[in-house]
């Protein structure tokens, strides 16, 4: 999350998707601990070792994962904005009042070439055994990347989620979820709500209570 | 009592560095950043990349820093 100055000394929050499972559910820090993070970023704890190393496997990885894609999903046709050329994009102005504003932003792995397929790539566990099921928790993340590059005018129709092990490449595809992204869009007013005008947030929200029918696992290969 | 037999762990280490060694992923491991797409591109229309490539010499072909 990043706090940045305006030309017209408006303040202006700026909440990354990657945070959004905390933002909306609580899930790994609640989220009384996520608005105070939130206003004033020095409270935020550092990552300890385990974090850092599970997020520079990540990074060193994410290029394997591409590779995969690139063999496997492309249909030949190299992706926008991935590896050196990601880019961040923005919804401003999701919440506001006179003094500040909140902007969502996401910073998606690649686009596809025809621009309706978001590509997320996970590195998960430091190379280790993959779930045997998806991982829900990564829905706020994708969810709102897909409403936000529709924002910026791409034709999202899903997003592929490759996960890479060095001994496995799974592709997953979700699709747009209404009743998810209407859930979750609450939370996030909610959230931002707070964070301009303050008040009380439920820390940790009850869990969705609606039924996730959009995602199916397209394929999974061993690698050799 | 749960007792860990290291099951978690990749089987191998795999990320050993890797040198390019198929000649058409050569050409795309040498050109510029600004061509890499079209290289690409041209070797799957090809059919010089396919579901036989090694990802991980694709990988490194990719790669620009």
């Amino acid at each position: 999350m990043k706090k940045q100055a305006q030309p017209n000394s408006q303040k202006r929050y700026e909440l990354h998707s990657s945070q959004f499972i905390n933002i909306a559910f609580g899930k790994y820090t609640n989220r009384c601990d996520m608005l105070l993070q939130t206003k004033n970023p020095s409270l935020t704890p550092e990552f300890n070792d385990f974090a850092k190393n599970r997020m520079n496997w990540g990074s060193e990885h994410e290029i394997d994962g591409v590779s995969n894609w690139l063999i496997r999903c492309s249909n030949g046709k190299y992706p926008k904005f991935t590896l050196d050329d990601q880019k961040d994009f923005l919804l401003e102005d999701f919440d506001k009042n006179d003094e500040t504003t909140v902007a969502l932003s996401s910073k998606p792995d690649g686009l596809s070439d025809d621009e309706k397929t978001i590509i997320e790539i996970k590195c998960p566990n430091e190379g280790g055994k993959l779930k045997d099921d998806f991982d829900k928790t990564r829905l706020p993340q994708i969810f709102v990347q897909q409403l936000v590059l529709k924002h910026n005018g791409y034709p999202i129709e899903k997003t592929q989620l490759c996960e890479w092990t060095p001994n496995v490449f799974r592709v997953w595809e979700i699709f747009p979820d209404e009743k998810f992204e209407e859930h979750l869009l609450n939370l996030l007013k909610e959230f931002s709500n707070c964070l301009l005008n303050g008040g009380d947030i439920d820390p940790k929200p009850k869990r969705y209570g609606g039924k996730y029918e959009t995602y199916e696992k397209l394929f999974e290969v061993k690698i050799k | 009592m749960y007792i860990y037999r290291g099951e978690d762990l990749p089987d191998e280490d795999k990320t050993v560095e890797v040198n390019v060694i198929d000649k058409d992923l050569l050409k795309l491991e040498q050109a510029k950043k600004k061509d890499k797409k079209q290289v690409f591109e041209t070797l799957f229309k090809e059919d010089k990349i396919n579901e036989k490539t090694s990802p991980t010499q694709l990988a490194k072909a990719i790669r620009t820093s």
